[in-house]
């Protein structure tokens, strides 16, 4: 997987730049596949456990994963739109790791139908930083933007009602 | 009769078919076709005979290296000693990406480097910048309930 970053930072501008208003829901989505990260480190059931994660990078199980995420603990947003939303971010996840060139894992879209790993697009070697670098350049850019935008709108507004 | 489900059955019904698919992922698993080289490391070490002569791609970090010969040990921790054609790539104590082939009668493994792993240091302290300015940008924007676990989307614009 390229890092989490980077998959953060391709969220927010996907959003970005399709004017999503709420972009928390895009970026939350976009680490969904990686989820699995926290139970790597329990190996407890042998070569299981590896197939037990596999499908947390196809297309069905982040969806319903979303699913249980926006039921329990996101509000201030409709059910179906937090869950298109959440879904958009683990496409993005998706796309991202469908790039990737030296790994072992990969996404396996169709699980647990086919366990077939989708690598059509192995184009950048896995765990490469230059993608993360070039996140958080961006994202720093983008957020600064967004926040003195913001600051600026409100003192106008402010002006206009003193 | 129009059925209205609330937003937690949803979430039931989602917990329900999420186990469903990992379970049934970890039992057919095994079982099923996938695709190779990309297979899981442990199955490789165990059932040598199965791969013998196929070219498989493997995640190891280098223990030691002897003229063109190195010992590595992969994710199981299991070390194994493989002749490469390119060892001036490889480094004690690196993470590479190999690819590498058992050959049965000779009992022993040959292959190449890959792909050599960048600085892990580096990798976290760029992700540390990048977490920093994203919980910013979350604090601007969205509010969390830490008291009900909850994330008010467009809490502090809505306030």
């Amino acid at each position: 997987m390229p890092d989490w970053i980077a998959h953060l930072g391709f969220a927010f501008l996907l959003a970005y730049a399709l004017k999503i208003k709420r972009k928390e829901p895009v970026v939350i989505g976009a680490l969904v596949p990686d989820i699995v990260r926290v139970f790597e480190f329990l190996p407890v059931f042998g070569n299981s456990t590896f197939f037990a994660a596999l499908p947390f990078h196809g297309l069905l199980l982040p969806l319903f994963i979303s699913g249980i995420i926006c039921a329990f603990f996101i509000e201030g947003i409709s059910y179906k739109k937090g869950l298109a939303l959440m879904y958009l971010g683990v496409l993005t996840h998706l796309f991202l790791d469908g790039l990737m060139l030296y790994t072992i894992a990969g996404v396996r879209a169709l699980i647990p139908f086919s366990f077939l790993r989708f690598g059509a697009l192995n184009i950048v070697p896995s765990e490469d930083f230059s993608l993360a670098i070039l996140a958080v350049i961006i994202i720093a850019v983008v957020v600064i933007y967004e926040l003195l935008k913001r600051k600026q709108s409100k003192g106008a507004e402010q002006i206009k009602s003193d | 009769m129009e059925i209205i489900l609330g937003r937690k059955t949803f979430g039931i019904i989602c917990l329900i078919i999420a186990i469903a698919i990992i379970l049934s992922s970890a039992l057919l698993g095994p079982n099923a076709q996938y695709s190779r080289p990309y297979i899981p490391e442990s199955i490789y070490f165990s059932n040598l005979d199965e791969y013998a002569g196929k070219e498989v791609y493997i995640t190891a970090s280098i223990a030691q290296v002897n003229g063109n010969s190195i010992a590595f040990e992969n994710h199981g921790g299991k070390r194994i000693d493989a002749k490469l054609q390119n060892p001036e790539e490889a480094k004690i104590g690196g993470l590479v990406f190999l690819s590498i082939t058992y050959d049965k009668s000779a009992d022993s493994f040959s292959g190449k480097i890959l792909y050599k792993y960048e600085d892990k240091a580096l990798r976290e302290f760029i992700s540390i910048i990048g977490l920093v300015i994203f919980i910013i940008y979350l604090s601007r924007v969205a509010k969390f309930d830490l008291r009900r676990l909850k994330l008010i989307v467009g809490g502090k614009e809505n306030a």
